[in-house]
């Protein structure tokens, strides 16, 4: 649990960062950098006091009672020697295809030699003699770099736009996606600008430079690891990646297709009780392996969801076979920001998650796997027939009979015209707009909605008529629908609300708009109740009671995160912060999600300046979540910024108490030694946060830093090389290393970093003012 | 009660003769004949043999008293014993369904013959009226032997032609010898109805048997075929049979009607220890097409893939159970007047019993539902389902809608007409209509 910071691990993929969910009243998405970067003020240069970087991000994480691990798997390869037709069919399709070792049945980009060519270099995708897969980078003025390809990630298989990506094992023991993708629409190389430019995914171009690329130097790993960008575990099968701690990191895959036990869950059980001459259990019908066909609603989704849904991390450490739930929370990133429009659709990047917005799901059953065969990836109707490919109506209407039956009376399209096929009008495909314009990426849209096409223009959307009809406006498109279909079903009443209020809406009219606790729709019911918190519910200000009535309502519901919403939301409106007392009847699944939007509100108010507020809603999250080590850490670094050192110290040292497997809460707690004068303490610090993590950057970063204020400028260049080595993407280290050979007189070698660190963040004023006085001192040096 | 007893005794004195010592074998198809085998099944000579010997009740019947009546459907073959190979078999009536039978055939308001034992009986049950032997006398199909002008004769029980598919020999012959009640609320469901006890002796039982495992000889249809073919259960591990439970509780809609174990609804046939009854190429066909081999069942055609109907066709043969027969069920509510309106017949045969004959939800079978049936004359309710959500649940059961698994799939039973019809008929039902946005807006002017 972490409610110290966000973690939207999916939204990586694409660069993005959760934004507010509704003007001023809204959510923040996480705080990076909670370790600060201290530097001594030079005479020569700027200092860079108290900044945060992006690459700075530790987080806090419970250390999960995971009962399953990495040896439990088997791989397909095993389960292929039984079940020969489900592996056969898995192995055709696109999870089987989804990636893997490198060679020519997984790469499909060109690694022919062809540059891949930026303004500042280029990079050249080979296949050397020995059969590997290589980038070779090459810069003016730097060494080449020769980037080995460990695994390939994904097959550019999907429809709407399909890429393949790359990554590399790194020396400390992560593995990390190059900035090298590749669109098979286009026939191009792209990369991600997400963490830099903000442009999304670009198409490489010289125009561009290498770090342009977001993920250059790469830094995105595989596996969910404290203090880096990532991508979970969804770009192959069982990816877990650890601290070991005093070693370093340790990443482990099964395989980097998406395997059998991704979805059942491990066999290795499975293997041996079918194997055993004697199974020794009492249950015979124990194969060690769960029936699928068991699974209702939830855990059928949660399969998919594992991967194809934007989700919070409420607890590190999941591996399939998992309860879902007690990992992931699938509606909590909708308090972050715009992920999805108030009708549940995409409006950033969000996968097939928004399938919890369609009405099939919410008023009826369905799952992925009602219209997706789950070995093959083929399609199916409801009743398992098989169909022929995606656009086969009877996805549709093995549901919805009553269309079949007269089908012309409702799609008033041509029989065979594309325009009368079901999902032409109800899943048209959409481009994901977090990525960008530039590469196609569309997915099509699982809320099954209905086409709107005013209200789809006025949420930004191109709405399915429009997709076709693109030579008519609008208010012609919305005067044939009504024509045609008369008026249409209406909006779950969560979304309508969230679509009529305004800011100037009352509170009373607020809660009979937002509130919905009868309606059967989760997704909607969460987003009406997170519009109304975020925008007329403040700390100790109580509900009105209509208000009250439906929110207390919302909090018996049986979906987890609404539920977890509902009672943080009485606890905010409630002035005693101690209070909660509800939290002891419900679940730690509940508490956890509790607690982590508690400090997601916590967040909010910091960055607003309301100190007081934030302290007071962290404070109701250790009321929920007693003795959690995120919860405590948060709590410190709150105390921190608000420079009482004293209660700070002795929160991180409550967290460390809790996990003491926290390297960056170290880092945190020898900062804020360091702020109270007491070097020596942080330097303790710091070091126990090698100790567990020899390739802590941060702390080589602030040892540098109490080096460097020490005087010790020979020991604080040490650390700073240091950390620039383990994390050549840390643009502060190497401005931090640049600044402190400035000190040395050594300016020819502080330029390089200083350069890298303008050239990584390139937003950076005092890094861009600090190579603009470098530079000027060189010149200065240089001979007449 | 002498009177009484003599006055039967010269009403069915056409069927004296039989001395009860046979020097012969008895004849199956003759005795099938006599019996009236036919009055009720399909597939072996009708009824006619029996109606005319069997004495006519109702307006033809004054001269039975009430009381004799009473007494005889107590126990019919020890008052009349050894009349004929024609019998009137024991229905193992109750005291009130006596009284209320004696009063429907006889229609005495003079109660002639009246004994303290009848007068009693009839103290005890003051509501037992003539309407309720009526409808006892239709659910017992009684008019399939005896004519009643206020009653039709159904055929509604098994086609016999179709024995030697269906069931097992050893099993049919203690069936024969004591019939216990298969389908709780009888062949047509809710009527009530059953198999009596014709007191068969062992030469009559080996005769009958003999002669209906015989019948395979009869026209065979193509479902028909299916069943002939021999066919094993799956061999299914534990676990594949614990699948396959998994999808009769939980996912489908088998239940709705059948009764596994406690659990289960009480329309169709229990099906505990099936194996022990019905032979494993018959219970594979029908799950596949129930009609195909009784065309006039109310059991769907399933929607599934025929893999799955396999698996859970294995498991209940598999599955390790006595056959014991249900338990009738009491109470079974009037059937209401034929009805020509669109839909109505259907709504009766199919969904009344569940949801009601006024589709209040509180069908015979309710009772024995985890979810209570949606009741369609709830209007509130049900102006707020489109006409297409209705159809789409008739069509693809109540899963598809979040609703119960046991609400069957009418999909490959029912034509778009049937369907259509239905919405209408629940509509009359609700007195309502769907939300005005349900209807299209060019399509509905």
């Amino acid at each position: 649990m972490n409610p110290g910071r966000r973690s939207l691990p999916s939204l990586r993929h694409a660069g993005l960062r959760a934004r507010r969910f509704r003007g001023s009243r809204g959510f923040i998405h996480a705080l990076n950098g909670r370790a600060r970067t201290l530097v001594a003020a030079l005479p020569l240069l700027a200092a860079c006091d108290d900044a945060s970087d992006a690459a700075g991000s530790p987080a806090a994480a419970d250390l999960p009672a995971v009962q399953i691990t990495a040896a439990d798997f088997v791989g397909s390869a095993t389960c292929a020697g039984c079940h020969e037709d489900q592996y056969r069919r898995w192995a055709g399709s696109t999870h089987g295809r989804a990636g893997g070792e490198p060679g020519p049945e997984t790469v499909i980009a060109p690694f022919d030699g062809t540059p891949i060519t930026f303004g500042d270099g280029t990079v050249l995708p080979i296949v050397d003699s020995a059969g590997r897969y290589l980038f070779r980078v090459r810069q003016e003025g730097r060494p080449e770099v020769t980037i080995k390809v460990d695994g390939v990630i994904g097959g550019g298989h999907l429809l709407g736009g399909g890429t393949q990506g790359f990554v590399t094992r790194m020396a400390d023991g992560t593995a990390r996606f190059l900035p090298f993708d590749y669109s098979r629409q286009l026939d191009d190389w792209f990369c991600n600008t997400g963490t830099r430019l903000q442009r999304g995914w670009t198409p490489i171009t010289a125009e561009m430079t290498l770090a342009d690329c977001g993920d250059w130097p790469p830094r995105r790993v595989l596996g969910t690891l404290q203090d880096f960008s990532n991508c979970q575990s969804c770009h192959g099968s069982q990816i877990a990646a650890r601290l070991e701690p005093g070693a370093g990191f340790e990443t482990h895959w099964t395989s980097l297709d998406i395997n059998c036990e991704s979805c059942h869950g491990p066999a290795r059980r499975h293997v041996e009780l079918m194997t055993a001459a004697d199974t020794g259990t009492a249950d015979p019908a124990d194969i060690g392996l769960p029936s699928r066909v068991a699974d209702g609603v939830e855990e059928s989704l949660g399969v998919c969801f594992q991967c194809h849904a934007v989700k919070d991390v409420v607890q590190d450490g999941h591996l399939p076979g998992t309860r879902f739930a007690d990992y992931y929370a699938l509606k909590l990133p909708i308090l972050g920001g715009d992920i999805y429009l108030r009708d549940g659709r995409v409006s950033s990047f969000a996968y097939q998650g928004t399938h919890l917005a369609s009405s099939c799901y919410a008023d009826g059953r369905m799952t992925c796997v009602s219209c997706h065969e789950p070995h093959g990836l083929g399609y199916w109707d409801i009743n398992r027939a098989p169909l022929a490919d995606e656009t086969d109506d009877r996805q549709c209407t093995s549901c919805h009979a009553a269309k079949a039956a007269a089908p012309e009376t409702h799609t008033f399209h041509p029989p065979d015209s594309p325009g009368a096929r079901c999902v032409s009008c109800h899943m048209p495909y959409l481009q994901h707009p977090g990525v960008g314009w530039a590469v196609p990426f569309a997915r099509s849209d699982h809320t099954i909605p209905i086409p709107r096409p005013e209200l789809d223009a006025r949420l930004g959307l191109v709405s399915a008529c429009r997709g076709c009809h693109t030579d008519r406006s609008e208010f012609r498109l919305q005067a044939q629908v009504d024509e045609w279909w008369g008026a249409t079903k209406p909006l779950d009443p969560a979304s309508a609300g969230l679509l009529a209020v305004t800011d100037a809406t009352g509170a009373e009219l607020a809660a009979r708009l937002l509130l919905h606790p009868g309606e059967p729709g989760a997704m909607a019911r969460f987003q009406g109740l997170a519009g109304f918190l975020a925008g007329w519910v403040r700390p100790g200000g109580g509900l009105g009671g209509d208000a009250a009535e439906r929110v207390n309502r919302l909090a018996a519901t049986s979906d987890l995160d609404v539920r977890a919403l509902a009672l943080a939301t009485l606890h905010v409106a409630d002035s005693t912060e101690a209070s909660g007392s509800a939290a002891s009847g419900e679940s730690l699944a509940v508490r956890r999600r509790w607690a982590m939007i508690l400090g997601f509100l916590s967040q909010d108010a910091m960055l607003g300046g309301d100190m007081e507020a934030a302290e007071g809603l962290l404070l109701r999250a250790r009321a929920v979540l007693p003795g959690d080590a995120g919860v405590l850490r948060a709590l410190g670094s709150l105390y921190h910024d608000g420079g009482d050192y004293s209660r700070a110290t002795t929160a991180y040292t409550e967290s460390l108490a809790a996990d003491p497997v926290q390297p960056s809460v170290h880092v945190d707690l020898g900062i804020t030694r360091a702020a109270a004068g007491d070097a020596a303490g942080a330097i303790r610090e710091y070091e126990r946060a090698l100790s567990l993590n020899p390739n802590e950057t941060l702390a080589y970063l602030n040892l540098g830093n109490v080096q460097l204020r020490g005087g010790d400028l020979a020991s604080a260049i040490r650390s700073y090389e240091r950390a620039v080595a383990v994390g050549p993407e840390f643009s502060r280290a190497h401005l931090n290393l640049a600044i402190a050979l400035a000190q040395a007189g050594r300016i020819e070698e502080a330029l390089p970093h200083g350069r890298l660190a303008v050239e990584y963040s390139p937003g950076d004023e005092t890094a861009r003012a600090t190579l603009a006085q470098l530079e000027a001192e060189s010149a200065r040096r240089q001979p007449q | 009660m002498k009177a009484a007893l003599l006055l039967g005794a010269v009403a069915i004195a056409g069927l004296a003769g039989w001395s009860g010592t046979r020097q012969t074998p008895p004849d199956g198809r003759e005795l099938v004949a006599s019996l009236g085998c036919g009055a009720c099944h399909a597939g072996v000579p009708d009824g006619e043999a029996i109606r005319s010997v069997a004495p006519p009740l109702g307006e033809g019947a004054k001269e039975l008293a009430p009381a004799y009546i009473f007494h005889y459907l107590a126990d019919p073959q020890t008052v009349q014993p050894g009349i004929a190979p024609a019998r009137m078999p024991s229905y193992d009536l109750d005291e009130r369904q006596r009284v209320a039978l004696a009063l429907f055939v006889t229609n005495d308001r003079e109660m002639r013959g009246v004994d303290d034992a009848f007068r009693a009986a009839m103290d005890r049950h003051p509501d037992a009226d003539r309407a309720e032997g009526k409808a006892l006398f239709e659910a017992m199909n009684c008019a399939g032997c005896h004519l009643n002008s206020e009653a039709v004769p159904r055929v509604t029980a098994p086609d016999l032609s179709l024995t030697a598919l269906r069931v097992r020999e050893d099993w049919l012959a203690g069936y024969l010898a004591d019939p216990v009640t298969i389908r709780p609320a009888g062949p047509q469901p809710g009527r009530g109805g059953k198999m009596p006890d014709f007191r068969l002796d062992p030469a009559e039982l080996t005769a009958i048997t003999g002669f209906l495992m015989d019948l395979g000889e009869a026209p065979i249809t193509s479902p028909a075929n299916a069943a002939a073919l021999p066919w094993e259960p799956l061999v299914l591990s534990p676990f594949a049979m614990r699948k396959a439970e998994t999808l009769l509780r939980d996912r489908w809609s088998c239940m709705g009607c059948h009764q596994l174990g406690d659990d289960g609804g009480r329309i169709g046939p229990r099906l505990d220890g099936i194996a022990h009854r019905l032979r494993p190429e018959y219970v594979r066909a029908l799950i596949h097409d129930p009609a195909g081999l009784a065309a006039s069942t109310v059991m769907p055609a399933s929607l599934e893939q025929p893999e799955r109907l396999d698996l859970v066709a294995s498991y209940l043969l598999l599955r390790g159970a006595p056959w014991t027969g249900s338990e009738p069920v009491a109470g079974l509510p009037v059937p209401p007047p034929p009805d020509t309106a669109p839909g109505a017949a259907t709504y009766l045969a199919r969904c009344a019993p569940c949801h009601g004959i006024q589709g209040a939800g509180d069908g015979f079978n309710a009772p024995f539902l985890p979810v209570a049936p949606t009741s369609h004359s709830d209007s509130a309710a049900m102006s707020l389902r489109p006409d297409d959500t209705l159809y789409d649940g008739i069509h693809a059961g109540g899963w598809i809608l979040g609703k119960s698994h046991r609400m069957p799939a009418f999909g490959a039973s029912l034509n778009d007409r049937e369907k259509r019809d239905l919405v209408r008929y629940m509509r009359t039902l609700c007195r309502c209509q769907g939300p005005a946005w349900s209807h299209d807006g060019r399509s509905a002017r």
